[in-house]
């Protein structure tokens, strides 16, 4: 199987979905002739030309109304955001207009598209650009979110994505486009709202997402050579959740622990937890435990900003917490 | 002053709780409103709550005590203060309903009892009383009521025009009312009993009157040491009601601090028979784990297998464990809950008490089936009960004879359609209501059926829920029963008992053809229903069942 970076493999996606159904086009800023900002549609406008690989002035407003006004007559567009923080001038065309159309008209509009772009810290970005927003969307009905973390999943689920008849968040990540792993080639396909246990264990469940993943499995690792065995659930779909998945993992190993990039407040994880704690309280030996970014603005210093998110050492330390093996 | 807290009637038929949990502690300060402990009743789990502020001193019935209606569960008052009147009392003392908080809260400081010669608090009889409730003429024809329950308590304020009590006339249960504006200070008449019309059943000390002066069941209860001369105690004859309930072997826990443990090791010690109280705890602040219960398990701390078996043998499915031959185990005595007791004295009054008739009919349930398959090909919900329950309602909105209730000696004619749906749970059954089921469409009757019998056998349906309606339906179709004898669940006047839809060879134009059959019982009250009704409606019952379009009529 070929080893791709997570960007080839979504070019792939856009590729391969741009090839089998002509109502597919991309639209963002630098997308065609700067081939990208993160190099994701290298080589696009050569391949389908200036009508489909469509190059937006800095208006995220404006070409994500038009975008969705083009997902209501029939098309299938794929909107690149430059990155999620400038998403948040979009705001209301994906939250007033995509994840509500198909409700508003009585289901006789639907609002297949695709908005992606990457989230989360970049590094030395500061706090405008480094943000992670994903639970913004999560909280509206009406929209898919989606945050893979290895370049096939990326490729399968932006298939999906890009299939699926209703509004699409993909959250993808500056750190992430240049990581690489096998990709299979041609029709992958990973389904929306099934989470992936990525590595199995059975005395603690580790649930993660993005780029914290990799977080995760360092820790995982680490651990098994203490003798903890730590079950990695990547969520993958952020709405809808995958209940049942989180849910038997934790019925096996009876612990969890939830890393996330985002904030604490209001975050994904604090779903998740009222998910286990409603479903499984009997199953429970100790109380969930999260792993979150800092509750402030990040850093522009890098010794703060590494500070300020989650990493092995502080996922080592929750595990440790809910296995009643504190300063052991 | 210590006023304790009485076991509440939490459902119509309820007349003992038992402690499933404590939610608060002694010494734990408690403001009015707050849920104080988790009671179960014949029907469900309900907290009680407190009407007072203040702090727990004392926790009389311990969780998994059983307590009446009325009795002291356990004492609430001002931080420190000692509960002094029931503990030293007689263990003999028998409970009462009777409310003893009575006076209490507004019982004088004890200086100004011993002050005053006992002369001028008057003994419990006379005058000296305040207001005498008396036993209201509700009806024409009325004699005597029997209080249904008190919707005051001693000791509550009082305005004019409150209803106080519920009374059950030679015709039906009304509502007795204040006449005057103060504070309820003595109960005469328990829940359950009677009184002749213009008899006192309680009394009501008037606004801006001292309570001590006019009740003197107080006095035994006042905690203060130089409380009123001894010679006061026997005079206040229901002196004997404040001592509450005293049990023996009160678990340690309740005393102090609470036992830590995780939800998963609570639920394995449950399962395995094994007191968690002799565990020790090694997570955080000592908290019982997992791990724990298992190396607890490990030593044999497990009670004996006869103690864990009995839970484990509820658990639905689970095939008891064949045993040695030659070995004749004893029986083992489990205690009765609360929601058995009250079947068992239901149906025991049921079946000599109401007059059964039944009616067999058998329906075709092809084109019923086929409702089912339909709804599931629009990946709706539905099952043939449901169907039933919609049938059946319609059938009664057009059987209007049909749907009646027998209430003393008035006929209830119902302009609604409520039909129950009989749904077995743990160690019971209960019957929620479908409310205007003929006027709901199958989805809704299907998505309220499965939440009522999912929250019934949580033990958390609301009284309102499971009671009115006229009939019933109850179906053992699913455990292949071809057809049984239901018995009627009053007031209601009819139930339906419903068999498995099963292919049988039925004679057709001469010809023996296979076709989906059921066959439905109908038990009629005959006090208020005749064959013929009944008949009727079963007619139409079958009709609506094998030609089902005419539920769009």
């Amino acid at each position: 199987m070929p080893e791709l970076m997570y960007r080839e493999a979504l070019n792939q996606a856009l590729a391969e979905e741009m090839e089998r159904d002509a109502n597919v086009f991309l639209i963002g800023e630098e997308v065609g002739r700067y081939n990208g900002a993160f190099k994701v549609s290298q080589g696009l406008l050569d391949k389908f030309g200036s009508a489909r690989i469509i190059d937006a002035p800095i208006s995220e407003l404006g070409f994500t109304g038009l975008s969705v006004g083009a997902a209501a007559v029939g098309l299938r567009p794929v909107v690149e955001m430059m990155t999620w923080n400038f998403a948040i001038l979009a705001m209301d065309q994906i939250v007033n207009n995509a994840a509500k159309l198909r409700h508003m008209s009585g289901g006789q509009l639907r609002c297949p598209i695709v908005f992606r772009g990457p989230g989360g810290a970049g590094g030395r970005l500061s706090s405008q650009h480094s943000q992670s927003l994903e639970a913004n969307y999560a909280h509206f009905p009406g929209l898919k979110v989606i945050a893979p973390a290895t370049p096939a999943d990326a490729k399968g689920m932006l298939k999906s994505a890009i299939r699926d008849e209703n509004p699409v968040i993909m959250f993808e990540g500056e750190r992430l486009y240049a990581l690489k792993g096998e990709v299979p080639e041609g029709e992958h396909i990973v389904p929306l709202g099934v989470a992936d246990v990525k590595r199995e264990g059975t005395d603690v469940t580790l649930i993660t997402w993005s780029r914290m993943y990799y977080f995760c499995m360092e820790a995982a690792e680490a651990l098994e050579k203490e003798g903890i065995s730590v079950e990695v659930l990547d969520l993958r779909t952020l709405r809808p959740l995958d209940e049942e998945a989180i849910l038997k993992s934790v019925r096996k190993t009876n612990r969890a622990v939830i890393c996330e990039e985002g904030w604490a407040l209001a975050g994904i994880g604090a779903s998740v937890v009222d998910l286990i704690q409603s479903q499984a309280f009997d199953e429970l030996d100790a109380p969930v435990v999260r792993v979150t970014g800092l509750d402030v603005n990040m850093s522009y210093a890098a010794n703060l900003e590494n500070a300020t998110q989650p990493d092995a050492p502080k996922i080592i330390a929750a595990i440790k917490k809910v296995l009643y093996r504190e300063g052991a | 002053m210590a006023t304790p807290i009485q076991m509440p009637s939490l459902s119509p038929t309820m007349k003992e709780g038992k402690i499933v949990k404590w939610l608060k502690k002694v010494g734990d300060k408690i403001a009015s409103g707050d849920a104080i402990a988790e009671v179960e009743t014949d029907k469900s789990n309900l907290e009680v709550e407190a009407y007072d502020d203040g702090f727990l001193l004392e926790i009389s019935v311990p969780e998994g005590e059983v307590a009446t209606v009325g009795a002291p569960i356990g004492y609430l008052g001002a931080k420190g203060e000692k509960v002094s009147g029931g503990a030293a009392a007689p263990a003999a003392a028998p409970q009462k309903t009777e409310a003893p908080k009575a006076a209490a809260p507004s019982a004088p400081k004890a200086e100004a009892p011993a002050a005053k010669p006992p002369a001028q608090a008057p003994a419990a009889t006379g005058s000296g009383e305040g207001i005498a409730i008396l036993m209201p003429s509700l009806s024409p024809t009325m004699k005597e009521g029997k209080i249904i329950k008190w919707l005051k308590k001693a000791g509550d304020k009082v305005s004019s025009g409150d209803a106080i009590a519920e009374v059950e006339t030679d015709k039906s249960n009304l509502e007795v009312e204040a006449y005057d504006d103060g504070t309820l200070a003595r109960i005469v008449v328990n829940e359950g009993d009677m009184a002749t019309v213009g008899a006192p059943i309680a009394f009501l000390t008037p606004k801006g009157a001292k309570a001590g002066a006019t009740a003197p069941a107080a006095a035994p209860k006042a905690p203060a040491p130089q409380q009123a001369p001894a010679a006061a105690a026997p005079s206040a004859p229901a002196g004997a009601q404040v001592v509450p309930l005293r049990r023996e072997a009160a678990p340690a826990a309740s005393g102090g601090g609470r036992l830590r443990a995780s939800p998963l090791a609570k639920r394995i010690a449950q399962e395995r028979g094994l007191d968690l109280a002799q565990v020790r705890g090694t997570g955080p602040l000592g908290r019982v784990v997992k791990r724990d219960v298992e190396q607890a398990l490990g030593q044999g701390l497990a009670k004996a297998p006869a103690q864990a078996a009995a839970p484990q043998a509820k658990k639905a499915g689970a095939q008891p464990e064949a045993r040695a031959f030659g070995t004749r185990p004893e029986p083992q005595a489990v205690p009765m809950s609360s929601m058995r007791k009250v079947i068992g004295q239901r149906m025991s009054e049921v079946k000599p008490g109401v007059p059964h008739f039944y009616l067999t009919v058998e329906v075709e349930m092809e084109a019923a089936v086929k409702i089912r398959e339909e709804a599931k090909a629009l990946d709706v919900k539905v099952s043939v009960n449901d169907i039933i329950v919609k049938a059946a309602a319609i059938a009664l909105r057009r059987s209007p004879k049909m749907n009646v209730s027998l209430q003393g000696d008035q006929v209830l004619h119902y302009g609604t359609v409520d039909v129950g749906i009989a749904v077995a749970i743990e160690d019971g059954l209960i019957t929620p209501i479908i409310r205007d089921a003929d006027l709901k469409g199958l989805q809704t009757i299907s998505a309220e059926s499965r939440d009522m019998a999912e929250r019934a056998r949580k033990r958390a349906l609301k009284p309102a829920e499971y009671t009115g309606g006229s009939l019933t339906v109850s179906n053992l179709g699913m455990y292949g029963i071809d057809q049984f004898i239901a018995v009627i669940n009053p007031p209601q006047s009819a139930i339906l008992a419903v068999g498995a839809v099963a292919e049988k060879a039925v004679a057709r134009d001469g010809q023996v053809v296979v076709r989906k059959v059921m066959t439905v019982t109908l038990s009629g009250d005959h006090r208020v229903i005749d064959g013929a009704t009944g008949a009727e409606y079963l007619r139409e019952l079958k009709g609506l069942l094998e030609h089902p379009t005419r539920l769009l009529f």
